[in-house]
């Protein structure tokens, strides 16, 4: 998984966003809390001093409360929630809210002036704040009287607007999280853009389909590209020279050869021929492996336009004609020469066996070049071993025997196929199919 | 028949040169595609051999350039590059036949032989006037079956005055046409030969094959019979 930069790049946000999301969420939460804690405790002391202040002590030590200056009425409601008392140090309860109902917990005595303030759970499943403050009442007589007064506010944890708020927080949270997770993912999707159309244009590339690659790109990817443009130029030049390189060599031995071969020395004849041959096989080797469907496409129609015309002028006894039903749209990519050598061939092999009409047709569904002729055809047997190299068809013709081979090498390194049948009456049928080298019909 | 080669290798154009003169031609040759250029225009050729990768201009540029002031001999390209781009793009500069090296004498003398049929409207290699036939492969001449023992020279004369049958040639022609320009040129060495032939050919005097016209020059004044039967004769490979 983690070989996708696009993957990383999500995990690593989204982990780093929930983090964030998760702390921010946290810290608020607590903050809220804290201060609503402090809140409370301000509140609860308030409640205290104000019942210190409806609290009066008789001369003789007697402690009362009037209920009609108590600071919160919730005192007197038995469902408030809200319950105080004043419990003497000497151990006597002294005074209680009226509402009082539920067993509250101890008081505690501490230091004049201590507050004491904690959370309890009571028995009954509330939640209880609980604020107690050791005081003292000085009397006429000079005497003491200590005792705490004790105020609890219990309530239903679930009623707790703090919760209500922690949820909200929660959901708020949530929904911003992931509100932004989804326009993280855009955005890196829209930025990761050039690298996916980087990586399209590379598999087009090897397919063929392309010849070098869309250097418009940001900044960080434009060297990638130009480099590999300048790679493949480089390459496809070096190519060319090391074939062009064979074929000089090949044809500067040509002239040489000649003379020797016309010398009338039988065995100079003879190893001249055998060079010959050799020079030829080779050429033809190379050409086919260098001959691959790539490169600018060509149109095919006017090239078979321009060799019928050869064709007129090499036979003009033979009134051959040549009709190109081809459409003009098809085009095929591979190299120009070898285009040539596959029309001129087949074209050349139906002339020079006598053929008076010869048809060249496509077959756009099956991408396949038909050519057929109304000559002497292959005669008995399998045509298809015209197809290997030094074969021939016509026995009272001289020659080399390598055109319809030639033509199999070539078709067969573009991917296609060559299929030879026999026409009726009489005649030869070359079907081509095209393979990669069609671009389109 | 005048032949020009221009071939920059000497070795080939030696060996050419001398297959075509011991097939009876008289050679204009040339290494360079200028000079080769200048003799095309300026000779009196009945066919051209030229070679492709030449110097000064290449062979494409010179028979373009042939073709362009008018020159309509028969052209055939030697080639190294045998590939049918190539071979289209000469067709298309103007040459009527090519011949890709290395190649055999006797292919080159043969081709030549056909395109020099082919301008002249022939389609067999024998000639046919009637009772004279005149075989251009063996280059011997027969009258009613009986071949006539000719010299070569006189074949010469019978031979190109039957390509231009029925054209009128003058003498200073036939001389171009038949000799190099060492050679000794005498217009009375053709009016013996023209005198030989008739005597050969023509014993009893009812054939008259060769017509003189004062002041103008000589004549085949013999019809063609017509071409040979209607399939081609084996096409040669290329």
């Amino acid at each position: 998984m983690m070989n996708s930069l696009t993957r990383r790049l999500v995990v690593a946000s989204t982990v780093v966003l929930s983090a964030f999301v998760l702390l921010t969420g946290l810290a608020v939460s607590w903050s809220v809390h804290q201060r609503a804690e402090a809140a409370a405790l301000e509140r609860l002391q308030g409640l205290v001093y104000g019942i210190l202040g409806a609290t009066d002590v008789s001369a003789d030590g007697t402690l009362s409360v009037r209920s009609s200056a108590l600071p919160d009425r919730r005192l007197l409601s038995p469902a408030s929630g809200l319950h105080a008392r004043i419990v003497g140090n000497t151990g006597g309860r002294l005074w209680q809210s009226p509402n009082v109902g539920v067993a509250l917990p101890d008081s505690q005595y501490g230091p004049i002036g201590e507050w004491r303030f904690e959370r309890l759970s009571l028995n009954d499943g509330r939640e209880a704040r609980s604020l107690q403050l050791q005081s003292v009442w000085e009397l006429e007589d000079g005497q003491e009287l200590a005792f705490v007064v004790h105020v609890i506010d219990a309530f239903d944890a679930g009623q707790n607007p703090l919760a209500r708020f922690d949820r909200s927080l929660w959901t708020a949270l949530s929904g911003a999280a992931v509100l932004l997770l989804i326009l993280q993912w855009s955005v890196l999707r829209a930025a990761l853009g050039p690298l996916r159309r980087l990586g399209r244009d590379i598999d087009a590339m090897t397919r063929g389909e392309r010849d070098a690659l869309d250097e418009r790109l940001p900044d960080e990817l434009r060297p990638l590209a130009t480099s590999v443009n300048a790679l493949r130029a480089r390459e496809r030049r070096r190519h060319v020279q090391a074939r062009q390189l064979l074929d000089d060599l090949a044809h500067n031995l040509k002239t040489p050869l000649s003379v020797l071969s016309n010398l009338g020395i039988d065995t100079v004849t003879e190893q001249s021929v055998r060079m010959q041959a050799a020079i030829d096989r080779y050429l033809q080797r190379a050409a086919a492996e260098s001959s691959h469907a790539t490169g600018p496409a060509l149109a095919l129609s006017p090239i078979v336009d321009r060799v019928a015309e050869s064709m007129q002028r090499l036979y003009p006894r033979h009134k051959v004609r040549i009709h190109n039903l081809t459409p003009a749209t098809l085009r095929l990519r591979a190299p120009e020469a070898d285009v040539y050598e596959v029309i001129g061939n087949l074209l050349d092999n139906a002339c020079k066996h006598g053929a008076q009409r010869i048809t060249l047709r496509y077959d756009a569904p099956t991408a396949t070049l038909i050519v057929e002729d109304d000559g002497p055809g292959f005669g008995p047997g399998d045509p298809e071993r015209y197809l290997v190299r030094g074969t021939r068809a016509d026995r009272s013709v001289p020659g080399k025997g390598l055109g319809l081979a030639a033509v199999a090498e070539l078709v067969d390194a573009w991917g296609g196929a060559v299929r030879l049948d026999n026409a009726e009456p009489h005649g030869a049928i070359c079907r081509l199919t095209l393979g990669l080298a069609v671009v389109e019909a | 028949m005048r032949a020009l080669v221009v071939e920059d290798e000497p070795a080939l154009r030696a060996q050419v040169v001398e297959a075509l003169r011991g097939e009876g031609f008289v050679i204009d040759e040339s290494g360079d595609g200028v000079e080769g250029l200048h003799y095309a225009c300026e000779m009196p050729i009945d066919i051209a051999v030229i070679d492709i990768g030449l110097p000064g201009i290449d062979g494409l540029e010179l028979v373009r350039r042939t073709r362009e002031a008018g020159i309509t001999v028969p052209v055939l390209l030697l080639t190294a590059r045998d590939g049918w781009q190539d071979k289209v793009e000469g067709l298309e500069a103007g040459a009527d036949d090519y011949l890709a090296k290395p190649f055999h004498l006797s292919e080159l003398i043969a081709r030549l032989r056909a395109l020099l049929r082919r301008a002249g409207g022939f389609a067999a290699a024998t000639l046919r006037f009637g009772p004279l036939q005149i075989d251009t492969r063996a280059q011997q001449v027969s009258v009613d079956g009986q071949v006539a023992a000719l010299t070569a020279y006189e074949y010469r004369v019978i031979a190109y005055l039957a390509m231009h049958a029925g054209e009128t040639i003058s003498k200073a022609t036939l001389l171009d046409h038949l000799y190099d320009e060492s050679d000794l040129r005498d217009p009375n060495v053709l009016e013996v030969f023209v005198k030989r032939l008739r005597q050969k050919l023509d014993p009893s005097r009812t054939l008259n094959p060769i017509e003189t016209l004062r002041g103008q020059g000589y004549r085949l004044a013999l019809t063609r019979s017509d071409d040979e039967p209607a399939r081609p004769s084996p096409p040669l490979d290329r």
